[in-house]
This record gives structure tokens, sequence and C-alpha cells, in this order.
């Protein structure tokens, strides 16, 4: 039939779109995209490149100048833009190195949730059944628990410390992401062309990790910036509470809860990195906004 | 159309109750009755169309003989093998000689895959090819259900309805398959697209020695490319015969509704008086008795509402299951 | 039926932004509306036909407008009127009947609410009052127990029923127009020769006038009195039903008949259109039909078309019946 090969020239003029135009142009016309993937990379470049950033050792105590205040205050000194804390120890480079285990904290947990999660969410969503019954019962039990009490005992058990954290914080945030997944994989097995790999005989494991985990991944990766971001605040949240890295590494949680206790009269030791955080989690929280509605094919047609 | 007497397949009281209970402690038993009893056989060659409305169970059916979903009850008997009683291995094989082609030419292709994958996966199940015996496999597959070949390394999204569903073609075929499944194939496309489709299967037919299962919900397309009908209603087949016998004559009363109901593209045939079947089709989770066509049929008597009617061989080839066929024929 | 347009149509020209740039999706577009007379307006997806029609009520999406054009309803032009002048046309004047039943009606509302809405928003009547129309227009509509419908909820009612109940909505305020938008494409065959036979009991019992809109020829040579065919936006060919069917002059039209499966006819070659319908990005030069037409001359690809008056009545946007071409124009060029 020579309709087709006609229909085929329509194909060649046509329907491709141009990928990165068409990234380009989403995230032009998205304000809030393009602060949070310009925050997002220079948080990550600080992180990275902390030695060459920062002036001094993050853990060089100098009694010589205890509790200085930022450089544009009264008593501030140039050489401690920042100003210092209780030790003497300069308060920009603390910010820069804490990025370091905040943000390495943050990826790692995620990762290692998601790993966790997504595999666990695939298997229950696919197979169903009596495995479905069994590990949705276990997110439950897992959901049941208030994740900081969680956190609280394991690493009162265990020696704190970044491993630890990462693991702390991935093994109570995968039930997120198994939920999440199952509930897509069981949309997307209905899909005609999981049916159709299934009349053509195609095993389970290649169905799961070719047709599945592709088409799943995309919220995965959504729902993970997103929890980048609660995951910084977490990590935190338990340095806070003693309970993070131990001296001498430092996080942004760690340089608060140091802080903490010079609040009245030496504020900006907890404020900078205070700031830190929050706007990289709004940083975070942007980009995560705008890839939703970017990888959402339904967006595709406003 | 090598109409050999050759029987391909056979489906013997073939049964799906879908159980929908509800009720966590106190369990209030209720199923959908979704195929209830059906019984057809197919020639090998030959092209089976099942028609019928929304709820009717030919879907159901069609995935039922393409492995899709297991029987609560009956036989499919495929070349002299009851299918429900294979071992794994020859399951396996008949596997490659059965496939589907499905309804909506958009979910029926995975998206994050290039078009050569899509072709290339029955493909790499079933056969051990080397990458260039692979490739020109495909590009002959493309070339067969007329798609340039130079878009292997294609994305699903960039093509059209059309383009797509011929893309689900070549990945029926790609086994040399000696029974298709075809599952609403031209249902989702526009009408000129429709015929583009249809005239392809038809070719396909002829060059590859293909037995199809049509199954559609609008009869003109079952018409077009079926050599026998099979009508379903509520679960059951209520009339099987040659598309020609059916068309000058039905005998079912919900057959003859079914072809009047269909507007003709002719508007000199608009006057014509219309038999309209009245009323709802009844809920599958609770079918009527007897006759379950009774609470629409205008001919319906009190033995239709106790009795069911047997699937019956009135002459040959011609399957009816109604209490008055005969006698509602002549009328 | 008169002779006096209801609805007249002149040069619509509707688009739609979008990422990849401005769509226009109806591209000057003109047909009237007679009173009491059925007009569909059929064409494949991305024809602009449903969009012509919610260009009417100006419903469209809210990247769409309406860029040109007039559109006059009893002389008055609705591209003129602001918001809330519309609001009193729409449901009052002019109703519509939407393809799919179950998510134009609201889950939330009893359907009796749903009907007694319409009623006041447009007209000062007590509850008792409406309510007492309301049921004579379920009934009307052929449903069974109407009491008993109007207090209940959507989602128990059947698709079948569903359409009913949309179309006793619509007709609640006595529109002089009736827009049906597919208004049986998701049906099944039996309901919708069900919903066909009273939408004909409409047209006599109302005196409304229809604008059908549907892709399904069949459901045209049933209903329609006259036929605009639409393809890419414009209108390619339109006339009388009869001679639509008997006597097609646009080769698209002849396509779209050819390639219609008949089940009065077995046995018949169906015949296909070629390719695809282009994007409305990337409309072509000449006729939009150009590269899928068996008849292509050079003309076809270097100058558009104008809707020509082949006769008194007989509207087809196609060079084939023009006398005024040279015979370069004429030369056959093959497309496919």
């Amino acid at each position: 039939m020579d309709a087709a090969l006609n229909d085929n020239n329509e194909i060649q003029k046509n329907v491709r779109p141009n990928f990165f135009k068409r990234w380009g142009f989403l995230l032009w016309r998205s304000k809030t995209g393009t602060v949070g993937l310009i925050i997002v990379t220079i948080s990550v470049l600080i992180a990275i490149f902390a030695p060459l950033l920062a002036p001094y050792d993050p853990a060089m105590i100098n009694p010589a100048s205890m509790l200085l205040p930022p450089a544009w205050l009264e008593g501030g000194s140039t050489e401690h833009l920042l100003g210092t804390d209780n030790l003497g120890r300069d308060n920009l480079s603390r910010i820069i190195y804490g990025s370091q285990v905040s943000i390495l904290v943050g990826v790692a947990s995620v990762v290692l949730a998601g790993a966790i999660g997504v595999t666990i969410g695939l298997i229950s969503g696919y197979f169903g059944g009596w495995i479905d019954s069994i590990l949705m019962r276990l997110v439950d039990s897992f959901l049941a628990i208030p994740t900081i009490l969680f956190a609280l005992v394991i690493l009162s058990i265990f020696e704190s410390g970044v491993m630890t954290l990462i693991i702390v914080l991935g093994v109570t945030n995968w039930v997120n992401y198994a939920r999440l997944v199952r509930g897509e994989t069981l949309s997307i097995k209905e899909r005609d062309y999981v049916r159709a790999a299934h009349s053509i005989g195609v095993s389970d494991f290649k169905i799961i990790i070719k047709h599945l985990l592709p088409n799943v991944i995309s919220s995965f990766i959504v729902i993970s910036t997103l929890s980048v971001a609660t995951t910084i605040i977490l990590e935190a949240s338990l340095s806070f509470l003693g309970l993070g890295v131990q001296p001498p590494v430092v996080s942004w949680g760690s340089i608060l809860s140091d802080g903490r206790d010079y609040l009245a009269t030496s504020w900006w030791i907890a404020t900078f990195p205070g700031i830190a955080i929050t706007i990289t989690v709004l940083g975070i929280i942007f980009l995560g906004d705008w890839l939703r509605d970017v990888i959402d094919p339904r967006s595709k047609s406003n | 159309m090598t109409n050999t007497n050759e029987m391909l397949l056979e489906v013997k009281g073939l049964k799906k109750y879908f159980d929908v209970s509800t009720g966590l402690l106190k369990k209030k038993e209720a199923y959908v009755y979704a195929v209830d009893d059906v019984n057809f056989y197919v020639r090998k060659g030959e092209t089976l169309g099942i028609v019928g409305e929304s709820g009717c169970g030919k879907s159901t059916t069609g995935n039922m003989v393409g492995m899709l979903l297991e029987p609560t009850e009956g036989e499919i008997i495929y070349k002299q093998q009851n299918l429900r009683e294979l071992s794994k291995k020859n399951l396996r094989n008949v596997r490659s000689e059965i496939q589907m082609i499905f309804q909506d030419p958009f979910s029926s292709l995975n998206p994050r895959m290039k078009v050569y994958d899509i072709i290339a996966e029955p493909l790499r199940t079933h056969e051990n090819l080397t990458r260039k015996e692979l490739y020109d496999r495909i590009a002959e597959l493309m070339d067969l259900v007329g798609l340039n070949k130079s878009y292997m390394k294609r994305y699903p999204h960039e093509f059209s309805g059309g383009q797509r569903q011929r893309i689900g073609i070549a990945r029926a075929i790609a086994l040399n398959p000696e029974l298709v499944i075809c599952d609403e194939p031209v249902s989702a496309l526009d009408v000129s697209i429709q015929s583009q489709i249809l005239n392809l299967l038809l070719k396909l037919q002829k060059e590859l020695d293909l037995t199809f299962i049509f199954i559609a919900h609008g009869l003109p397309a079952v018409q077009y490319i079926s050599d026998r009908i099979a009508v379903m209603y509520l679960g059951k087949v209520v009339e099987l015969a040659s598309k020609e016998d059916l068309f000058k004559q039905a005998l079912h009363p919900y057959t003859k509704g079914l072809l009047s109901a269909v507007p003709i593209p002719d508007p000199e045939f608009r006057e014509e008086e219309k038999y309209v079947i009245e009323g709802d089709i009844p809920s599958p989770e609770n079918p009527p008795t007897g006759c379950n066509f009774h609470t629409r049929c205008p001919f319906a008597q009190d033995i239709c509402k106790t009795k069911k009617p047997e699937f019956e061989e009135v002459s040959k080839d011609r399957f009816v299951a109604c209490h008055f066929a005969l006698e509602l024929a002549n009328k | 039926m008169s002779n006096e347009n209801l609805l007249e149509i002149k040069e619509l020209r509707t688009s739609f932004k979008t990422e990849e740039g401005k769509v226009p999706s109806v591209d000057g577009v003109s047909f009237q509306i007679k009173k009491g007379e059925v007009v569909a307006l059929v064409g494949e997806s991305g024809s602009g036909k449903s969009v012509t029609a919610l260009s009417v009520l100006d419903i469209l999406a809210s990247n769409g407008r309406i860029e040109g054009g007039e559109i006059l309803f009893n002389g008055q032009n609705l591209t003129k009127y602001n918001e809330q002048q519309m609001r009193k046309i729409r449901g009052n004047d002019i109703s519509m009947i939407f393809q799919e039943p179950l998510t134009s009606l609201n889950p939330v509302f009893k359907v009796g609410e749903q009907m007694t809405e319409a009623l006041h928003a447009h007209q000062k009547i007590s509850k008792s009052k409406a309510k007492e129309k309301s049921i004579e227009m379920l009934d009307k509509v052929g449903i069974p127990r109407a009491n008993k419908v109007f207090n209940s909820y959507p989602h128990s009612l059947s698709g079948g029923m569903r359409q009913r109940v949309m179309i006793a909505i619509a007709l609640m305020c006595d529109p002089k127009l009736l827009i049906a938008d597919e208004p049986t494409t998701a049906l099944d065959v039996t309901i919708q020769a069900q919903i066909l036979k009273l939408l004909k009991e409409v047209i006599k019992k109302f005196d409304t006038s229809i604008l059908l809109i549907t892709h399904d020829l069949g459901v045209v040579a049933e209903m329609a009195d006259r036929v605009a065919v639409m393809y890419c936006g414009q209108i390619v060919e339109e006339t009388d039903v009869f001679t639509l069917f008997k006597n097609p002059k646009h080769p698209y039209t002849k396509g779209l008949i050819d390639s219609t499966p008949k089940i009065n006819q077995l046995d018949e070659k169906l015949r296909s259109i070629p390719g695809s319908v282009p994007s409305p990005l990337e409309y072509p030069a000449g006729c939009r039909f150009a590269d899928r037409c068996p008849h292509t001359m050079s003309i076809c690809l270097q100058k558009v078309p104008n809707d020509e008056l082949n006769d008194e009545n007989h509207l087809s946007r196609c060079f084939l019946h023009s006398d005024e071409l040279t015979d370069d124009e004429k030369v056959q060029v093959k497309v496919n």
C-alpha cells in the first residue's frame, strides 16, 4: 500500500520535537524553575569545591578571635566575613564545609531510600497477591513509627556519623517510594504494552526492568528531589538534637546546634547556616516543582 | 482466502467470573459473569469476527484465548492440545504462535522504547538471532506493514495513531504466528485511517496465511474483515454464522436489533422503519434469568424468562441461542 | 423549516497558543443554520469541527481565542458580546450536549438539582414549578420513572440514561439552537439508535435547530439536512445531505465515503485515503489536502483553492471543478 509510504513522509518533516529546545523553552517559561536550578547548581559547586573556597580550616580553633561579629557590624573584621563562633572558628568556612555533609546526606539517603523503595514497590505492585499483602503490611508498620523517633532510637544505639545518618534516613524514607511506585506499577501493568509483552512470552523480570522501571522512574525523580529537601532539614534537626555528625565534621545542622547557646548574644552563628538551609531547600523545591510540571506528560498540552 | 476445513482453535464452555465480593468480615459473594459458557471454533486461514456492545465479554474472551487471563472454566483447544493443560515449555511455543493486536495505539507501545526495540522484543524472547539477522528481520517487518525502515530509532510518540497501530501489527507478526487476536484494532482510529489498517490486515492475512479473531463493537468493520461472525450479548454468544447468512437473515432478535441500529451512511435509507431495541444492557453482575436478552426482547414469552436457550446448530455452521429462532426467522 | 438564518458564521478564525506556536484550529469557516434545520459538521480528529462549536458559545480552553470573523445569532454578532451577555445566551438560547455524559454531569449533585439550576439561571420560577417542569422534561426524553431519576445521582444511571438527562437539561429553557458534539460516540450501538431516535423526535416536537458535530457518516446520513465537511480547519464541501452522498465533489469527501465500511454492501473493497492529516503548524502552501489527493494538479501545490459554488447550494473548495485553469496548471502531479 502506497498509503503508508506517504504516511511516512509526513513524519519526516514534522513530528520529532527538538529535545533541548523544548526543555530550554520550559525552563525559560518557568522563572522559579530557573531560580531553583541556579541555586542548586551553586550549592553543589560550593560543596564540591569547599576546600578551595573556604578561607580557613573549619575546625581551626582560634582563642584570639572568639565570637567576632560579621564584617559589616561594629567589631567585625574582613578576615571573618560572617564572624566566628565561641571557639573562634570561621563561620563562613564552617558553612561552606557544612554544605558537603548536608547535601551528601540529603542525596545519598534519598538514593538509598529510592533503591529500596522502588524495588519493593515494583515487586509488590507487579506480583500482587500475598507478596503485595506482606510487603504493604511492612510498609504500613514503618509508616506507623514517627521518623524522628525511629532515628533517635537508632542513633542512640549506634555510633553516630555520616554513614549512620545516611542509613537511618534512607531506611525511614523508603516506604514513601514503595507506596508511590507500587501505585504507579499497578496502573502501568494494566497498560496494553505490558499485556503485549505478556502475550509474547517475555519473562517477569524483563517486563519489570524494561517496561515498568523506565515508566515509574520519572515520578520517582520528581518526588525524590523534593525529599532531598526534607532530608536536609531532617538531618539538620537530628544534628541540632546532637544526634547527627560529631566534631570535627560539620553540617549545617550541627552549626545551628552549636550556635543555639549564643543566640541572644551572637545571633550570627546560628542564623547564617539557617539561611543556607532555607535557600538551598527552597531552590530544590522550586526545581522539583518545575520537574514535576515538565515530566508529567499532561503538561505537554498546555 | 484459504478457507480449509482444518480446525485451528476450539473453545468449549469457556467461562470467566470476576470476584467482586465486598465486605471484609461478612463476605457477600458477588461475581461479574463476564464470559458465561462460550463456544466457537476457528478454522485455519479464516477470520472469525466477535461483535457485541460494552460488557458483552468479547475482549475477555480474546484475552483468555491470548492467554492473558486464566479462564474460570472451560477448554481452549489449539491444534488438538488443551492450552490449560500444557507444560511450561510447550506453552512458551504456543505463545509465539498466538499473538495479539490491541485497541489503543497509544497505550499498546511502551513510550520509552524505540520502534526497533518494540519489534525486536518478541524476536529476542523466542529466537536467537545475530545482530545483523535481527536488523534485517525488523527492516523486513516494517516494510511489510508499510513503515519506512528509517524510523527504527524513533520513539512511539513521534508517530500518528495509524502508524503506531502498524508498529503494533509488526510486533504481532514478528514470530510468524498462526493466530492473531485483534482486539478492537481500529476503534481508536479516524475513519480514513481505519480502512488503511483493515486493508493492511487483509493483505497480511493473504501473504502470511494468518488466522484472525477480530473483536470489535462496530459491526461495519467486523463485517468488512470477517468470514464468520459471532454476536455476543452479556457474556454469551447468541448467534454465530457466516457473514452472508447473518446479513441476509439474522435469526436472533438481538442480532436483528444490532443490524438495524447501525446507521447506514446513505441518506436514502433514513426513512426506513427501524427496529430499535429499547432499554439498557443489564449489569453482568446480575444477569437476567432464563434467556438473558428477554428483558429487552420484543418477542419474549414466558419460557424465555425461566429457561436458558441452548446454543444450537440450526443449519451447517449456523448457531443460535433462542427458543424461537426458527419461528422468528420466517416473520 | 423557514428561510430565515438562525445562525450565520462568517469567516470564523479560532486559534490556540501552544508550546510549539500558534495553532490555527478554525481557519475561515462560514456556514448558516436556518430555523428548524439540522446542519452536520463532519470531519476527523483535528479538523476543527468541535472548536467551531465551542467558538459559537465562547467556551474555548483558556489558551484559545477567536481571532476574527462573525458569529451572527438572530442577527446579533456574538463575538461582540461580553461574558455577561454570553451567559444569557448559553443554556437559554443556545445549549449544548457533549460526547461524554459521565463527565458533563456533576457527580456530586442530584439530577434534579442540575436540571433546575439551568431554569433558575435564566428564569424567575418557583422551586415547585421548576421541579414540575424538570420531571415533565425527563418524561419527554423517554426516561421511565422520571420522579425517581429526578432524585438520583448521575452515577446510578446508565450511559444512555445520562445522555437523555443531558438532552433534557439542554432543552429546559426551550433553546433555539442545540449544539450536539458527538452526542452518541461514547454510546453502544443499540443505545446510539435510541438517542438518535430521540433527537429526531426533539426536532419535531421542539422545532429546534441542531448543529451536529460528528465523525460518523452514518449518523450524518441519518440526521442531517445540510452537511459541511471539514478538513484542517476549513470547510472543504458543503451541500444538502442527499447531494453530498450521491454526488460528492471534493476528493476528501469522496475518500471519506469510500473508506467507510457499509453493512448494506458486503464484499465491497474499501478504499483508503493515503497518509494522515498534516500538523496544523505545517499546513502545505496550496491546498491542504494536496498531498493525500488522488487528483493533485500543479496548481494545487501553489495556490489555495477558494470555496467555489459549483451550483446553487453546492460548495467545494477544490480546483478540479474550476474552468479557468491554464493547461500548465492542470498538469497532474503524483504525490503518493
